[in-house]
């Protein structure tokens, strides 16, 4: 019989996500986008563990370095204490060494520690004004062969056998115009202050005991990591690599751009998923309702359709508040109303179908029908929305960035990417010397934006293959 | 064919009514302008009386736009509100109830519809789509029970209890995704099965195989079923007594073998001579009727037929005087003032004009 001839019936049953899937995996854009986010999803996840520098992080002092630049770690404090392992970017090799023996490991470092001196250098288009040493002022300080000094909270070391008002401040100093001060330190070193600390880590990375000069140490130390020579590894600095450089307050631009990929696909996809989950509702009770109520709610779309967003948008966040809720609310506000009107058409041609009738035959409450039946038949198109909204969104929140309208955090800026690629192009320079500040960025974005938007005609090809080749 | 469907009729318990239709009316009104005003009224269904007996099948047949689905919808409520009439089910008038009670009544009459395709949820495996109403009404408490059930039905409808269950519609043909619905509506093993052009959207010997299925599935369970056809032949091998729709209303109905050997009402004679001849010598001369089937947002006056009608009448043509219905032999009757002239009809009713 016709009904039951060639049925392949012993292949194993694919749902309509398992055939997506198989048609998905046939377009090798779609497959390439897909990698991309998943990868960028995954190294924004992994991203304390990928680079060992707090994006925040600033060593001023080495102003923006091009990519591949390996420097001394300099001004790091280095933190160890008994039963905490130490902090992975004062001590990356170290730590990396253990983990990879899996082993007790025996860190030495010498160290030598400091007496320091507070200077207070006033800086007038260049030159020295004056030179403040506690109540005293100088006008020539003389600084002694065993003696160097340090622009404060990170600085090169700079040997000068004498400061005077009237010359150049040699150490490099934050490159500003006019008049301003810049915190000194005079620092001695004196030679019988060096000694032994021996940092005993054990399997598991944790310092197990630490001792400085043969004496057992109580509780936290702290040495600067300028101090520190690692013994242990054949007397080798602690180094630093930035392989995508740093921007002009020493920020490693790889460790900004990571953890900018975290904002902003965080915001991306929160965002979406808000928006996607009004609009759907919404959509499918204005569809399912139909009538009167299908009209009025329609027609609050079509109202909050015409509203110019980008308007909408900056007047709520700067009236409540640059807050990453605000940004939610704003942004949600306006992508929910496309699904809705899809969803919302999908629902009115999806509620005639021979299935609801039998549903509602079967005894099912008109919510079971809505939830049951009519919601799940519409989720191959929010699929489809999920993919496209969360670029559109990303680009939107880089736009608002990108005019100044950074959202805060905690009171910070947020650093995403529409910040970064914003912050890139201010620090370009005139010759565009300091590319890798507006490059990485803007290519991490457009990358993810780009694989977003593959990944999601893909999608729409795959979950619905009668759409295939229309606009 | 006739002994067995002789056997059937004796099965059919013709003492006990389970469904009792009363001049059942549903009109929608045609909305103009900016107070939505009614202008006008799609009859659909105008004044349709029947009853349906324990374990019978009542055919019901007639042209595209008839009524005869909008019958079988009304009285699943699946098309609210009614214009008139009334729908008495086990003693329950089914215009009357609402909610929870309407819920309950619902676990007693259940539909086949003619597209096997729109009318499965394409997301849902086939134990959900069976067991649906399982679960709506709570007659399984736990997923395996369901399981078994369902394994159970998709046994009686003949498809594989346990290749096919965890499948989706998409992998079946049209004769299997209509043995997939036959399941869900015996599910939850109603009184009543509105049969909605059920075997029409599939291939002659499909068609066959599913009527058969119906027949066996009554003989074993006992229900009744409305079965909305608008082939004669089909509805004459599975019905026992067949109404003909003409228009929104019923011009005959007549047990089956009566029907077709002795057609009474003038549509009727057309239709059947219109179905072709198996034997191909056998001269072939079919009364054509004339015309087209009259806007049922506008009837015409009197008798619905009678721009059609050999034998139309003056009083045909009148709303003034109502068309007879006769009863011209037991559970035959007609709506046509030809009746009177069959010895021993009975005026057993009329049908007013709009």
């Amino acid at each position: 019989m016709a009904a039951t001839a060639p049925e392949p019936d012993d292949v194993p049953s694919d749902g309509p996500w398992a055939q997506a899937w198989k048609r998905l995996r046939r377009n090798r854009m779609a497959m390439a986008g897909l990698v991309v986010v998943l990868a960028m999803a995954l190294s924004a996840v992994l991203a304390p563990w990928i680079v060992p520098f707090d994006p925040r992080e600033m060593e001023r002092w080495t102003g923006a370095l091009a990519p591949g630049t390996r420097h001394l770690e300099l001004c790091n404090e280095m933190v160890v204490e008994r039963g905490k392992a130490p902090r992975p970017q004062d001590v990356p090799t170290a730590v990396g060494k253990a983990a990879v023996d899996g082993a007790a490991h025996v860190w030495r470092i010498e160290v030598q520690d400091e007496v320091t001196t507070l200077l207070r250098v006033t800086v007038d288009g260049g030159k020295i004004q004056q030179i403040g040493e506690g109540g005293k002022r100088h006008t020539t300080l003389e600084i002694a062969e065993d003696e160097f000094i340090r622009v404060k909270d990170g600085g090169a070391v700079v040997r000068v056998p004498v400061l005077a008002v009237g010359g150049v401040l040699p150490a490099p100093a934050p490159q500003q115009a006019g008049r301003f001060v810049v915190m000194v330190e005079r620092v001695k070193r004196p030679p019988e202050a060096k000694r032994t600390v021996e940092i005993a880590l054990g399997t598991d990375g944790k310092v197990t005991t630490v001792t400085s000069a043969g004496v057992p140490v109580d509780g936290e130390m702290r040495v600067r990591a300028e101090n520190v020579r690692d013994t242990s590894l054949d007397g080798a600095r602690i180094e630093h690599s930035h392989p995508l450089g740093t921007d002009q307050e020493g920020r490693d631009v790889l460790a900004r751009v990571l953890f900018g990929a975290r904002i902003s696909l965080l915001v991306g996809i929160v965002a979406t998923f808000v928006s996607l989950s009004i609009g759907v509702f919404y959509g499918a009770i204005a569809g399912f309702a139909g009538g009167r109520t299908d009209v009025f709610m329609m027609r609050v779309v079509d109202v909050l359709y015409a509203l110019p967003y980008i308007f909408l948008v900056i007047i709520l966040l700067v009236a409540f508040g640059r807050s990453l809720v605000m940004l939610f609310i704003a942004l949600g506000l306006v992508q929910w109303l496309t699904p809705a009107r899809v969803v919302r058409g999908q629902i009115l041609s999806l509620k005639r179908r021979e299935f609801v009738d039998a549903s509602v035959t079967l005894g099912a409450t008109p919510w079971t029908i809505l939830i049951r039946h009519l919601i799940p038949n519409t989720m191959g198109v929010v699929v489809v929305f999920t993919t496209l909204t969360i670029p559109a969104v990303i680009l939107e929140e880089s736009f608002l960035s990108f005019i100044g309208l950074t959202v805060l955090f905690r009171g910070e800026p947020i650093d995403s990417w529409g910040a970064l690629v914003d912050y890139g192009r201010n620090a370009l320079g005139g010759d565009g010397e300091r590319w890798w500040l507006l490059v990485f960025p803007a290519a991490a974005m457009s990358l993810t934006l780009f694989s977003l938007n593959f990944l999601g005609d893909g999608l729409r090809d795959a979950l619905d293959p009668r759409q295939k080749g229309r606009g | 064919m006739s002994t067995q469907t002789e056997a059937r009729r004796k099965s059919a318990d013709m003492s006990n009514v389970v469904l009792s239709v009363r001049d059942l009316k549903k009109w929608y009104p045609i909305r103009k302008g900016l107070f939505s005003r009614v202008v006008a009224q799609v009859k659909a269904v105008d004044g349709v009386s029947f009853d349906i007996h324990a374990g019978e099948t009542l055919g019901f047949v007639g042209e595209s736009g008839c009524g005869k689905t909008t019958v079988g919808r009304t009285i699943l409520r699946l098309l609210d509100p009614v214009t008139a009439g009334s729908a008495h089910f086990q003693g329950t008038n089914l215009f009357d109830i609402q909610g929870e009670e309407l819920r309950a009544m619902r676990r007693k009459m259940q539909i086949i519809f003619q597209d096997p395709y729109s009318s499965l949820n394409p997301r849902m495996t086939v134990e959900a789509i069976v067991g649906e109403g399982l679960t709506v009404h709570g007659l399984v408490s736990s997923g395996k029970e369901r399981r078994e059930r369902v394994q159970e039905l998709l046994k009686k409808v003949g498809l594989d209890p346990v290749r096919h269950i965890s499948r989706y519609p998409h992998e079946f043909s049209g004769g299997q995704r209509q043995r997939i619905g036959v399941a869900r509506a015996i599910a939850l093993e109603p009184d009543l099965i509105v049969c909605d052009e059920a075997v029409s959207a599939l291939d002659v010997s499909i068609q066959a195989q599913i009527i058969n299925l119906l027949q066996g599935l009554q003989e074993e369970m006992g229900m009744s079923y409305l079965f909305i056809a608008h082939g004669l032949n089909v509805v004459e091998h599975i019905s026992h007594r067949v109404a003909v729709m003409y228009l929104g209303r019923i011009a005959e109905t007549a047990p089956s073998e009566k029907l077709y050997s002795g057609p009474a009402h003038p549509y009727t004679q057309a239709l059947l001579s219109a179905i072709p001849d198996t034997d191909p010598d056998a001269p072939m001369n079919p009364e054509v009727l004339e015309g087209e089937v009259p806007n049922p947002i506008n009837p015409p006056p009197g008798c619905r037929f009678h721009p059609r009608c050999r034998f139309a009448q003056d009083r045909c043509r009148s709303n003034d005087i109502p068309i007879p219905v006769y009863e011209i032999a037991p559970g035959h009757s007609v709506a046509c003032i030809l009746g009177e002239q069959v010895a021993g009809a009975v005026k057993i009713g009329e049908q007013t004009g709009a």
